[in-house]
């Protein structure tokens, strides 16, 4: 029975996907609409983050795609890519902005900053023609996050519209059943916030520190903190299940559902260790005891939807620009790709 | 500990042997001591620096930067490189393809370098106290001690011993809010003098920028980019006789600014305030008919003050050397000193202090009329931690080639070391209390030629040169924080050429005076199996360098025209992404008066000539052709 809902919600999100893209079927595919954005955030003083694009059909990658398109650095620390209606929401902070690109041609269609409202933005969220940004607010002298907001972007004139007050700083954000997710990172809370209003309608207790949320093959959340892991049904904003970090195997924040949305594999970072994937199962009810893999400075992770191979980011300390391993799910090594400084994140296509 | 007291031991018999044994090669016979009643003046380790390249900028053009920086001079008027974080921002110093922590800043023999970073921004090092500088290039850690793997960098002060009293007060303005005073006064008998300098300095530093990190790039106004320093040199000096001098000198120096943010960030508001006081007593007495003996204790507190974060540190130091001229060919020195330093940061956790002993020996021989050698050693002991033992052999051949010509030889081999710095060690968390020091093996041969026609002068040099350092510190991610490790092993080849041609002409003279410097400076350990910069030129490490200027000294005028060239710099070890080089050129122009009693000195500055549009560091906006303009009066009675 549960196959058949399985199998059903894949042909609905299909069904979506196409409806959403039918007028887009007969644009001819741009020179980046097949492949791998690999997100490389730069160095924080250095504010030279970029992006490579790995090319599906000639297997090549291409170093500082945007600087190649738009003849000018990217200027600022890369926090996150997402897509939306066929552009790309790349969220900045130390150049604070969100720069919006054509996806199939990563021209810069605008620049979105506002020094009072749009300030150490990380993660970007859309629901039709409004987009959400979360932003920590400025830093206080000890560092320390006192105003963060939610910025609402209106994605016709790319002007910020509205500004909401957080309770404490967020990190991701996630667009579902037509309303939007917010970890708040500094409590064990997830705000729903309604599209329309840009009002808080809800505020769901998960567990400590949530950083990341996925939806799964179930239209479920899956809320990735410190504390473990918690599943959200997006309907009613419940709670249906939580899996506790153990003392040896504690999320990071980084995380990634599979090609079928069946499993997520997640970083741990210890003190002075190895950064390890793990792979926790969606019908799981404990974590899982040992990693698929383990190596220094893994900085990103994701997995690509077309074959299932896990593209781990390796930011190589810093010193120099990173690289990219990609692994089959039991562990083995695929192939190396070269990246840009500090590789942290992938976007599929 | 078994191998700690044997080194020990090691290291005191080889400077035994170092001190004692070339007087029995020397020839006894030679019964003429050539030391001369009046003190040695400079910087007492450099005659055992045989077989090194020694450079000292031209002191004209030092005085017509007295309102600039350390790092604007090293920029301007030679082939050293300077990683400047934006215009009268953090700059520190690449000497020899190494990093900022690898050259040793000595004021008056005291290194500067702070304990906790283990440099120190060269812009935050005025010229203004009217120090003599001198850049010794290479290891030269067995004179100078820690620090000293790329080279070493001396700031000396001392008197004129003018009677009399003598007042200089000086007035500069410039482009983007810059305002410049400057006092000096000083005088006294045969016995004392006291000589006081102060100084401040005013700069808006809002200048324009073309923002490239924007689309379009719109020409903006720097923001937060603001520097207000002042301070100040009260000195004394007392000789008693011909035969003693004792001197005590103090230098002041409190520096705020405002930091300036990347063109992308320019909405960052980080700010900086750094104060450094520096007190050091040195005595000197001749011995005998042939001794020096040479005492010193310093103090020094430098504090650092970044967004209300504050760190300081406390350092004494003390300081005991006696020098020998067995005859007019031996010369032998032995001495050493302690160190205590006491820190205050919040990341230590907790008070930290660090008692460091070095001793060395140092001896050179005039083993024939045209051949001096030396050979120096120093041995660092810091308690519970192991430091190397720098040695280093040094030789010199003169030779005439013609009756207007001379042709020297030199060849040096040494070695170098850094002791890790206090964050290196204690910072929490992170620090690392097992890490080891960095040590240089350093090689190096020049040729330099000099013809003399006349009044005519030309002046030719050329240095080879290569340095293997070990253990290279470098803090990396690990796990949920940066941690200090050895994790680099460079290999340093460079070639330095330095040629000076001065002509006299009617009234004055003309010169032409150019600098180059290559430092290939290779990276040869991965970090991990996924870095690609092993064979790769290391991060803000210019391959090549460059300098050239022309002065005409002529009836109280000076013109001088300087160009200096920055070559690709590469952001990363792995060389993937390059910052394009750059050409900067300077105007100075400055006319002398005498109007009865009274000197009057104008001066005209005209920086960046050619107005190139350039960043030294990555998305850091540096200004265009900007303008400054002074005035000096002095006076003398």
């Amino acid at each position: 029975m549960q196959k058949i809902i399985f199998r059903f919600s894949w042909l609905l999100i299909w069904l979506l996907l196409a409806a959403c893209s039918g007028n887009k079927d007969t644009a001819p595919a741009g020179k980046y609409d097949n492949g791998v954005i690999i997100v490389n955030e730069g160095n924080f003083s250095d504010s030279d983050g970029e992006l490579s694009f790995w090319n599906r059909g000639t297997q090549q990658v291409t170093q500082q795609v945007f600087q190649t398109e738009n003849q000018r650095p990217f200027a600022g620390i890369i926090q996150s890519v997402r897509l939306h209606n066929n552009r790309l929401y790349a969220v900045a902070n130390r150049g604070d902005k969100v720069e919006v690109l054509e996806a199939g041609s990563m021209k810069s269609v605008a620049a979105i900053s506002d020094a009072a409202r749009l300030i150490n933005p990380q993660d970007f969220a859309a629901v039709g023609n409004r987009g959400f940004v979360t932003c920590w607010g400025p830093f206080s002298p000890t560092f320390s996050r006192d105003n963060p907001t939610l910025a609402v972007i209106d994605l016709q004139s790319n002007q910020i519209v509205n500004s909401l007050r957080l309770p404490t700083f967020p990190q991701g954000i996630l667009a579902a059943n037509n309303k939007i997710f917010v970890a708040l990172a500094g409590t064990r809370n997830v705000a729903v916030v309604n599209p329309e209003t840009a009002q808080i309608e809800a505020s769901i207790e998960v567990l400590q520190s949530p950083q990341r949320l996925l939806l799964d093959a179930n239209n479920r959340i899956w809320v990735v903190g410190s504390g473990g892991f918690a599943r959200i049904n997006p309907n009613t904003n419940q709670v249906e299940a939580t899996i506790a970090a153990s003392t040896t195997v504690r999320p990071n924040g980084k995380a990634t559902m599979n090609a079928d949305r069946t499993r997520i594999y997640f970083l741990v970072g210890g003190f002075n260790t190895p950064q390890s994937v793990f792979e926790l199962p969606i019908t799981a009810n404990a974590m899982p005891t040992a990693p698929i893999f383990s190596q220094n400075n893994i900085y990103g992770i994701g997995c690509d939807p077309k074959d299932g191979s896990i593209w781990l980011a390796d930011n190589n300390g810093f010193q120099g620009n990173g690289t990219i391993i990609r692994i089959r799910p039991d562990g083995t090594r695929i192939s190396t790709i070269a990246a840009g400084r500090g590789p942290n994140g992938f976007l599929f296509r | 500990m078994f191998f700690c007291v044997r080194k020990a031991v090691l290291s005191a018999a080889l400077m035994i042997c170092i001190y004692t044994l070339p007087e029995a090669w020397a020839q006894k016979a030679d019964s003429v001591r050539t030391l001369r009643e009046v003190m040695v003046r400079g910087i007492p380790e450099s005659k055992f620096a045989v077989g090194s390249a020694i450079w000292q900028p031209d002191s004209a053009i030092v005085a017509r930067l007295a309102s600039a920086s350390l790092s604007d001079l090293l920029m301007r008027q030679s082939a050293v490189y300077m990683r400047e974080y934006g215009a009268g921002m953090l700059a520190s110093v690449s000497l020899r393809g190494t990093g900022p922590s690898q050259t040793a800043l000595l004021w008056n023999g005291i290194n500067l370098n702070l304990p906790t970073l283990g440099q120190i921004d060269f812009n935050i090092v005025p010229l203004a106290t009217g120090s003599r500088l001198t850049v010794h290039p290479g290891s030269g850690s067995s004179l100078y001690g820690s620090d000293a793997l790329g080279g070493t960098i001396h700031m000396h002060t001392d008197t004129e011993w003018q009677r009399g009293i003598h007042t200089h007060l000086q007035q500069e303005f410039g482009s983007f809010g810059r305002y410049f005073t400057r006092l000096q006064a000083g005088g006294g008998s045969e016995k004392w003098q006291l000589q006081t300098g102060f100084y401040r300095l005013q700069q808006q530093n809002d200048f324009t920028f073309r923002n490239i990190a924007k689309a379009g790039a719109p020409t903006e106004r720097q923001q937060n980019a603001a520097v207000h320093h002042w301070g100040f040199t009260p000195e004394i000096y007392f000789r008693p006789d011909n035969r003693r001098q004792l001197s005590l000198k103090t230098w002041y120096h409190n520096h705020f600014r405002q930091v300036q943010p990347t063109m992308a960030a320019q909405e960052v508001r980080d700010e900086q305030h750094d104060a450094n006081l520096r007190l050091v007593a040195d005595y000197e007495q001749l011995t005998g008919n042939s001794g020096v003996f040479r005492a010193k204790t310093a103090f020094i507190f430098d504090e650092i003050i970044f967004n209300g974060d504050r760190s300081a540190t406390w350092r004494y130091m003390t300081q005991a050397r006696h020098e020998q001229n067995w005859n007019s060919r031996l010369t032998t020195e032995i001495g050493g000193n302690v160190q205590h330093t006491r820190a205050d940061v919040r990341a230590y956790r907790g008070n930290i202090t660090e008692l460091r002993t070095d001793w060395f020996a140092l001896s050179r021989l005039q083993i024939h009329p045209n051949w001096l050698l030396s050979a120096t050693v120093r041995q660092t002991i810091v308690p519970r931690f192991s430091a190397p033992i720098a040695p280093a052999l040094g030789s010199q051949w003169q030779q005439k080639i013609a009756a207007n010509q001379m042709l020297t030889w030199k060849i040096q081999a040494s070695k170098g070391y850094r002791v890790p710095t206090l964050n290196d060690r204690f910072w929490q968390p992170g620090g690392n209390p097992d890490i080891r020091p960095e040590h240089s093996y350093n090689a190096e041969t020049s040729l330099g030629w000099e013809c003399r026609s006349g009044d005519n002068f030309l002046q030719f040099n050329a240095t080879l040169f290569r340095m293997w350092v070990k253990d290279w510190i470098l803090w990396l991610p690990r796990g949920s924080f940066w941690s200090p490790e050895n994790a680099r092993k460079v290999r340093v080849t460079g070639l330095e050429i330095n040629g000076l041609y001065r002509r006299p002409i009617t009234g004055g003279y003309w010169e032409l005076r150019g600098h180059y410097a290559l430092n290939q400076s290779l990276n040869l350990q991965p970090l991990n199996d996924n870095d690609r910069s092993p064979g790769k030129q290391l991060p803000y490490t210019p391959l090549h360098r460059a300098q050239a200027s022309s002065a005409i000294i002529w009836k109280g005028w000076l013109l001088q025209a300087d160009a200096n060239y920055t070559g690709t710099r590469y952001p990363t070890a792995d060389n993937e992404t390059s910052l394009k080089p750059f050409w900067l050129s300077n105007l100075v122009v400055s006319k002398d008066l005498q109007i009865k009693k009274v000197q009057v000195h104008i001066l005209l500055r005209v920086n960046n000539l050619l107005n190139a549009d350039y960043q030294n560091f990555q998305l850091r906006a540096m200004p265009g052709r900007h303008f400054q303009a002074g005035i000096t009066i002095g006076s003398g009675w």
